[in-house]
């Protein structure tokens, strides 16, 4: 027994210890931040995450003329589409995305489940359709059996569903199993093709399929009245470690909003190019101006959102104030 | 290393088993260069070795979260897992999602089993069917059937039917290759037998040539199992259908959507552990049948 502890085994078992040592130290190295607090002129990385849509004009607008690069010329800016606000979250919890934007829907999930990020500015209200594909179903109670497409199943246009279905069904799960994750431009072509019965979705995509032949059967103001659906989120450490960042980064929205509200022809032909079809920009223009699109960088519905979504188990506590949810840049305005 | 090998956790015991049934299963599993009587560690009995580094292990785990603070937004901790793993399997969530995904597993293996059960019988029969055994299987296999979903999806929509063609997919052609191989392999005495009695055709294959196949058989379901089952779960993860009715897949990423990371591990967990369960089905058939009868040796056994 003791000869078998001999200083090879020893030397085996230590260095398995060490292994596992370094194991454990390398994973959790890199909890670096991206961008640096001192200085004169903020340097580091700034990624700042959007999803598909004109829900995201500012943005586009901000990074068609390089707002941020002028501002922060040692920052590394660098945009990206991802299909779902969940995915942007998942992409700021790895520290990859500094900046993201998003419905209500997963900003809340987020909030309630930890996730120590709070919205730094709203950027629009915007009426959310249920499209119906053509010959497809006429009411909410022929949608049951069937698949409605939407982002993901956190996503704002599921918390719409579910308070749809909970005023019209009597049951907010009665659609549930109709529920498919799919990113916008995906379903928009899947309704189209009859893969699908339904698209609850966003401005463009609904003017779109409405244009092929799809029927609005609901919108999401006809039950959360007139609500934010994105909004640009930031973690609290990020934040108050980059003020100049974010000073900058506020000042870019707001700007565009002003451009998106005073000069929406030059606004629609800034987002038509950052979405890559510069030949739509009179589409976009009508897209960013009709009835039920407005920017506006004031949170509203918030509350609303939460109260329903702790009604049906997606939340476990509603926040005493919008303005717990917001950093000080909005506090005091006329939110909800 | 005497009596104390008892079965592990992989190796359920098969009761009155013959006395080269498990127990020298276990036992042969050792490596050789072991000595017998060795460190006190190779002295200990599998199932204790096993034990000692799966709760080391776990311990180790508790400990990263513990003292490293990590967030529990990105990895949990194995205790709030096995509270998730409990509620999940109170609440029936985890075992409804269970049950779907076996389901689907199960028809889908069926309708592989049926399809390579028609080609290796017209590969044996006929020489065209041989042909076009060796050519399909050729294209078709070292394709991941993953690969096919999005073609499904556009076939057959967003259901289970899209699913269930990609299992049969995935399941048809490990299993056709391990037939059509055990069958060339069954010694030319025997068909010769068979045939001096007159058999021909199907009952030729089904008398002669598919028991004389079998332990190539159940490799190829082995190997077909485990291959839907992986391509289920990672379907399930694509396909993205929410509220109930979804599978295993479907419960990991609607817990990664809500933030609940402990479900997700134990999710994850119980992939694993049918992963096992199933694992060991197949290995008691083994045992049973063609290790029993000495048609397969013990230490072939993976």
């Amino acid at each position: 027994m003791t000869s078998s502890w001999t200083g090879r085994h020893a030397a085996r078992v230590a260095a398995l210890l060490t292994a596992l040592a370094l194991a454990v130290a390398g994973c959790g190295g890199d909890d670096e931040e991206a961008g640096g607090g001192g200085g004169d002129s903020p340097s580091g990385n700034l990624t700042i995450a959007y999803q598909p849509g004109i829900g995201y004009a500012q943005l586009l607008i901000m990074r068609e003329q390089k707002t941020l690069e002028k501002a922060l010329p040692n920052m590394k800016i660098a945009y990206k589409e991802l299909a779902s606000g969940a995915a942007i979250r998942d992409g700021m919890l790895a520290n990859e995305i500094q900046v993201g934007s998003g419905g209500v829907g997963p900003f809340l999930v987020g909030y309630d489940a930890g996730v120590d990020w709070k919205v730094l500015s709203a950027l629009n209200r915007m009426d959310l359709w249920l499209m119906s594909g053509k010959g497809g179903p006429k009411s909410l109670e022929e949608f049951k059996g069937k698949k409605i497409a939407m982002p993901a199943p956190d996503s704002i246009q599921a918390i719409v569903l579910r308070k749809a279905a909970q005023e019209e069904l009597g049951d907010p799960k009665a659609l549930d199993s109709a529920i498919v994750a799919m990113p916008h431009p995906d379903a928009l072509q899947a309704l189209t093709s009859g893969q699908l019965a339904g698209h609850l979705t966003s401005p463009p995509f609904q003017f779109q399929e409405e244009q092929n032949g799809a029927e609005k059967i609901l919108g999401s103001f006809d039950y959360f009245d007139e609500h934010t659906f994105n909004s640009v989120f930031v973690r609290e450490e990020y934040h108050d470690d980059n003020a100049e960042v974010m000073d900058a980064l506020y000042k870019g929205i707001q700007d565009a909003t002003t451009m998106i509200q005073d000069q929406p022809a030059q606004a629609a032909k800034l987002v038509a190019t950052a979405s890559g079809t510069e030949a739509a920009a009179k589409d976009f223009e009508e897209w960013m101006t009709r009835e039920g699109v407005t920017y506006n960088t004031e949170p509203q519905g918030f509350i609303a959102f939460a109260e329903f979504m702790k009604e049906i188990g997606l939340m476990k506590e509603v926040p005493e104030s919008w303005e717990d949810l917001v950093f000080d840049n909005l506090k005091g305005g006329s939110g909800s | 290393m005497p009596s104390s090998s008892r079965p592990a956790v992989t190796e359920p015991r098969t009761d009155g088993a013959p006395a080269a049934g498990p127990a020298t299963a276990a036992e042969s599993s050792e490596p050789r260069h072991v000595k017998r009587g060795g460190t006190i560690w190779s002295r200990r009995p599998t199932a204790v070795r096993r034990a000692i580094l799966l709760v080391g292990l776990l311990v180790l785990w508790q400990a990263y979260i513990t003292l490293r603070d990590v967030s529990p937004l990105v990895f949990a901790a194995p205790l709030d897992v096995a509270e998730a793993l409990v509620d999940g399997i109170r609440d029936g969530r985890l075992i409804d999602a269970s049950v779907v995904t076996l389901r689907v597993l199960g028809i889908g293996m069926l309708i592989g089993m049926a399809v390579a059960a028609i080609l290796t019988t017209l590969a044996t029969w006929t020489r065209i069917g041989q042909d076009i055994l060796v050519l399909l299987t050729s294209m078709l296999n070292p394709l991941p059937a993953i690969a096919i979903l999005p073609l499904a999806i556009l076939w057959f929509g967003l259901n289970q039917t899209a699913l269930v063609f990609v299992i049969a997919n995935a399941v048809t052609w490990p299993i056709a290759i391990n037939v059509s191989m055990g069958f060339r392999t069954v010694p030319a005495t025997i068909m010769m037998v068979g045939r001096n009695l007159g058999l021909r055709g199907v009952r030729m294959v089904r008398d002669v040539l598919a028991p004389a196949a079998l332990p190539h058989t159940i490799t190829g379901l082995k190997t077909g199992w485990a291959f839907g089952w992986r391509t289920i779960i990672a379907a399930e993860l694509v396909f993205g259908v929410a509220g109930s009715g979804g599978g295993l897949g479907f419960f990991i990423n609607d817990a990664r959507f809500f933030l609940r990371i402990p479900e997700v591990f134990a999710g994850l967990v119980t992939i694993a552990l049918i992963g096992i369960a199933l694992e060991s089905v197949f290995n008691l058939i083994e045992r049973r049948t063609v290790i029993k009868w000495g048609m397969k040796s013990v230490e072939a056994q993976d």
